[in-house]
């Protein structure tokens, strides 16, 4: 088959012979399919501007550049999901150190703390996104395969704990070893931040982490404008665009104000501890002082920030 | 056509070029391997419209994917990799693969597999095509593509495996692209290859494929929350895997340029590949069963991922069916090829490879890539299969593949084996005027 | 001088600092445990400085005597010195900021629901001392089964106690500790800390009980939760609740029966 164009006759006769012709046809064709193939492309970047496509990783982005970008980002919520919100840019306080512990014995299971950060993050609606998941663990057992999450019952049942898991913000996060564009780090305070607009979406980060804690966009996510927090911050709870990971910040948008996070206001038992691992006087410090606290899976090495303790 | 009218006379000669010759040989070259690429008989034109619509399929598939978002695809917050990545990995070993025609052809100067070596050295380029391709389409964000361009972006190098891997699959695409360039201009120009151009990146790239599917098992290997993947084993697993599928993919590729086109193929290479495979072939086996020794005899909550895998967990066994038709085809193509008249039978040792192929491509993917992920880190499960617009896609990739492998096949042949030359093109140029 | 290692230790290890060690002995086995070539080294210096002193201590006995003279001196000094960067530098820790308040919820004092109506069809309730102010207390009673009148559809279930373990027979709009003191129903917490010690702590301490607000208390207040917010003082047991929020994930189906 591969020799006959040597000796094609048509091609002897010079000029466009009826081979040339065809292939130009069939080139035509085929570019027209191709055109029409990735139409849905051109319908998809009317939504990216050029100044999203082009901007720089957040960390060298110079405050007034930052500040453009956050008035940006407002005007791109006002347009899509019609909602007036204002996005700050929540830096890390120096001294501190962000810690939190969970009393296992107190903890009813009741998913209270996933349904506030639910809400307070601007999660998408349709699929009860949250940052939490809590376990239905089985007295006597400290093995997550006898545990389930969508349990439904009156809690707490008497031979079963309740365990809720989210983002341990490690001191050695294997998601932010894996990421290959640096779209994940830890701050100074000790939680680990995505730029959303910087994330390419490989999801290797929700392949590393050994808890459960990465989140993936898998579609725009969808919430009714009366139902979105307005109080955003560029690392935290905006809403995150379509093809990025999200993750537990500790709502660095409330914390790195003083206040407490989410979670933590809504538990109705006061299982939940959380501050200032610096200050001696803190809370979360007494806890780790007074406890015989533990972490998840410390054989990782992941050196969790998040600890867990039973009082009986 | 009538722009290459007016050639230099001067390449008549046997004396070597000068360089600035290249200037006029070089695009002739090229414009004559657009012109071998192109044409065909209709078997030919049949296969390449189908390819053609497959890969566009895929394509308008893709578009979709990135509009709508991954919703569509199968893949969820617990089973985040899928289709895509499995067939990355595949796509890795049989990259890999390529050189094991290599090694015998350079390191062990046989005659008969320095004909056809450039058959394996094209597959390595079609394979890490798809490679790329399969990556990008697993992407959320393709269009942020830039941020792994060194200098432009960031690239996490060298904490981050991923970016080893973007390293040593372009550095592989980049040398056989050089080697295959370098061999096929050569041939046309009529002149021996210099080996001091050559010779050391032949090299390179034996030592480069082993390093692309080394650096491809580290990504999984060393993530010490997928207790499936964070096995020592993983990488001599994937080497061994690779070069089962590479030479099986071999073999059936000369087989079919033996039926379809005139070019001599001659028994030698091909029971060399046969013996390569007879025995990796016989390793891979060996390595999974110790893999499932490890795995059953120890018992623990490690040991759930391999429950599900093989037996089912708890109810959910979506993945039963594919691993045990894995290990199915896989004794099967070991039995058939180790049977020693198979060369004898070309449709028994089509078979053999074709079941090997299978085998190591359900390995890889569906026994490896997606059930690190099932049960998820928290023990839950969620199951996965692939839906149609995964398919869609991973067709197109494999069909535009295809197409580049046939195309790269169609250019070298006749130049390899001495049909187009520069001579020959000068010649046909003369008869035209 | 360990002092002022510990506290460069908790530093670096800010993850470790609750832990930290006193002793010079427990410091080593730590630093094993954290150990990177670093540490190793720095514990290897400061084991030869030890070991100089040592030295220094045993042949200059009396120079150390002027040193430590001078080290006293010295070290009213710095104490000062060190105060005033202690309020510039460190960990917000609450020192020289005026700390905004944490208020914990205070319960009324209960009334009880006589079961008549009023005009308006509302239910009447009265202070409990609009009968027990004339009513003699029965100290054997341990069950509103028991009584004739009112308290009727109380369900009690703590312990061994009787009523006026708590109720205070001497005023029943109060409440009385075990030694007999009264407490305002507003102190609730006072009286349940008599027997819940371990609670009792945990609540001071942050680690028990409801909490909204800030947990830094520099930049804003704080409101807590009672003991009788989440515990029914005669049914203290914290009540069953259905779950909200069920996992609503992608692809995620609910385990099959085993």
């Amino acid at each position: 088959m591969t020799d006959q164009t040597l000796n094609s006759p048509t091609e002897k006769n010079g000029g466009i012979s009826r081979r040339t012709a065809l292939k130009g046809i069939g080139a035509t064709l085929g570019a027209t399919a191709f055109a029409t193939a990735i139409a849905p492309l051109t319908e998809w970047a009317r939504d990216l501007s050029v100044d999203e496509f082009l901007q720089k990783h957040y960390r060298e982005l110079s405050p007034v550049d930052l500040q453009l970008v956050l008035g940006r980002l407002e005007k791109e919520t006002k347009a899509q999901y019609g909602a007036d919100v204002t996005i700050s840019d929540h830096k890390p306080q120096p001294g501190v150190q962000f810690g939190y512990a969970l009393n296992l014995s107190i903890c009813i299971g009741c998913r209270k703390c996933a349904e506030a950060c639910h809400n307070e993050n601007n999660h998408d609606r349709a699929t009860n996104n949250s940052y939490i998941r809590v376990l239905e663990m089985s007295k006597g057992s400290m093995d997550m395969e006898k545990g389930t999450v969508n349990y439904d019952h009156p809690v707490p049942q008497k031979d079963k704990y309740y365990m809720p898991v989210q983002c341990q913000q490690c001191d050695n996060p294997p998601c932010v070893s894996v990421c290959p564009v640096e779209a994940t780090w830890k701050e100074s305070d000790g939680i680990v931040v995505v730029d959303y607009n910087w994330c390419i979406g490989c999801r290797y980060c929700e392949a590393a982490c050994p808890y459960h804690a990465r989140r993936f966009n898998w579609t725009k996510p969808q919430i009714p404008k009366e139902e979105i927090n307005p109080n955003q911050s560029y690392l935290s709870n905006r809403i995150r665009p379509q093809g990025v990971m999200e993750k537990c910040t500790f709502c660095l948008h409330r914390t790195r104000n003083g206040k407490l996070p989410a979670c933590l206001e809504a538990c109705p038992t006061g299982a939940r501890v959380f501050g200032n691992l610096l200050d001696p006087e803190s809370e979360i410090r007494w806890v780790l002082q007074n406890k015989r606290v533990f972490v998840l899976k410390e054989e990782l090495g992941t050196k969790p920030r998040f600890y867990y303790f039973f009082d009986k | 056509m009538s722009t290459l009218t007016e050639a230099p006379k001067r390449t008549h000669g046997v004396k070597p070029p000068r360089a600035s010759d290249h200037l006029t040989s070089y695009p002739r070259f090229l414009w004559r391997s657009c012109v071998a690429a192109t044409d065909g008989n209709w078997l030919f034109y049949v296969w390449m419209t189908v390819l053609t619509a497959i890969a566009l399929v895929g394509t308008h598939a893709w578009a979709v994917q990135v509009r709508d978002g991954m919703a569509l695809t199968n893949m969820s917050d617990h089973v985040s990799w899928g289709l895509y990545i499995a067939n990355f990995t595949f796509g890795v070993g049989l990259a890999a693969g390529g050189v094991m025609m290599v090694i015998p052809a350079y390191l062990y100067h046989d005659k008969k597999m320095h004909d056809v070596v450039i058959v394996g050295e094209l597959l390595a380029i079609a394979a890490i095509v798809m490679c790329l391709l399969f990556v990008t389409v697993d992407l959320g964000r393709p269009d942020r593509f830039w941020h792994m361009i060194p200098g432009l972006g960031k690239f996490n190098w060298p904490v981050s495996m991923l970016t080893w891997d973007v390293i040593v699959l372009n550095g592989y695409l980049v040398i056989n692209l050089h080697i295959c360039g370098y061999l096929l201009y050569t041939r046309f120009l009529g002149r021996k290859p210099n080996p001091k151009w050559y010779i050391p990146f032949v090299f390179l790239s034996i030592v480069w494929a082993i390093s692309i599917h080394t650096v491809t098992a580290f990504l999984y290997c060393g993530l010490g929350g997928r207790p499936f993947w964070n096995t020592a084993l993983l990488a001599p697993r994937f080497l061994t895997s690779a070069f089962v599928s590479g030479p099986a993919f071999i073999i059936l590729a000369l087989l079919v340029i033996r039926r379809v086109s005139h070019f001599h193929i001659g028994d030698g290479p091909i029971k060399t590949l046969l013996n390569i495979m007879r025995i990796t072939i016989l390793i891979n086996l060996l390595m999974l069963a110790s893999e499932v020794f490890t795995e059953f005899y120890t018992g623990g909550a490690h040991t759930a991922t391999a429950q599900y895998l093989y037996f089912g967990l708890h109810g959910y066994n979506a993945l039963v069916p594919w691993i045990w038709s894995s290990i199915g085809c896989s004794i099967l193509a070991t039995l058939i090829l180790l049977c020693p008249k198979v060369t004898e039978h070309g449709w028994l040792l089509a078979l053999g490879c074709v079941l090997a192929f299978i085998g190591i491509w359900i390995e890889k993917g569906m026994g490896l890539i997606i059930p690190a992920f099932i049960p998820s880190t928290l023990h839950e499960i969620v199951e996965y299969l692939p839906s149609a617009l995964e398919w869609k896609i991973t067709a197109g990739i494999w069909a535009f593949g295809l197409m580049i492998y046939t195309i790269l096949l169609k250019i070298a042949l006749p130049t390899f084996t001495g049909k187009h030359t520069l001579k020959s093109e000068l010649k046909r140029l003369q008869k035209i005027v | 001088m360990p002092q002022e290692r510990s506290t460069e230790f908790a530093h670096e290890f800010a993850f470790l600092a609750p832990l930290l060690p006193s002793t010079e002995q427990e410091m080593s086995t730590i630093a094993q445990r954290v150990c990177s070539p670093g540490k190793e080294l720095l514990l290897i210096c400061w084991h030869i400085i030890q070991a100089v002193l040592k030295a220094l201590q045993q042949y200059f006995a009396a120079a150390i005597a002027i040193a430590a003279a001078l080290a006293c001196l010295g070290a009213v000094a710095f104490d000062k010195l060190r105060k005033s960067e202690e309020n510039a530098i460190p960990a917000n820790t609450s020192i020289g900021m005026t700390n905004h308040p944490t208020h914990v919820r205070q319960p009324e004092s209960p009334r009880v629901l006589t079961g008549e109506t009023n005009f308006a069809g509302k239910p009447v309730s009265v202070n409990c001392s609009t009968c027990h102010a004339t009513t003699e207390p029965n100290l054997e009673l341990r069950n509103a089964a028991d009584l004739k009148e009112f308290h009727q559809g109380l369900h009690f279930n703590h312990g061994n106690l009787s009523c006026v373990s708590c109720h205070n027979p001497g005023n029943y709009d109060t409440l009385r500790l075990a030694d007999g003191k009264q407490v305002e129903f507003a102190n609730t917490m006072q009286l349940c800390s008599q027997c819940h010690g371990p609670q009792a702590r945990d609540f001071r301490h942050g680690a028990h009980g409801g909490m909204t607000g800030h947990w830094d208390l520099t930049k804003g207040s704080r409101e807590r939760n009672t003991c009788t917010d989440c515990h029914d003082p005669h049914s203290p047991a914290y009540p069953t609740v259905m779950p909200v929020f069920k996992p609503k994930d992608r692809n995620f189906h609910p385990p099959k029966a085993h």
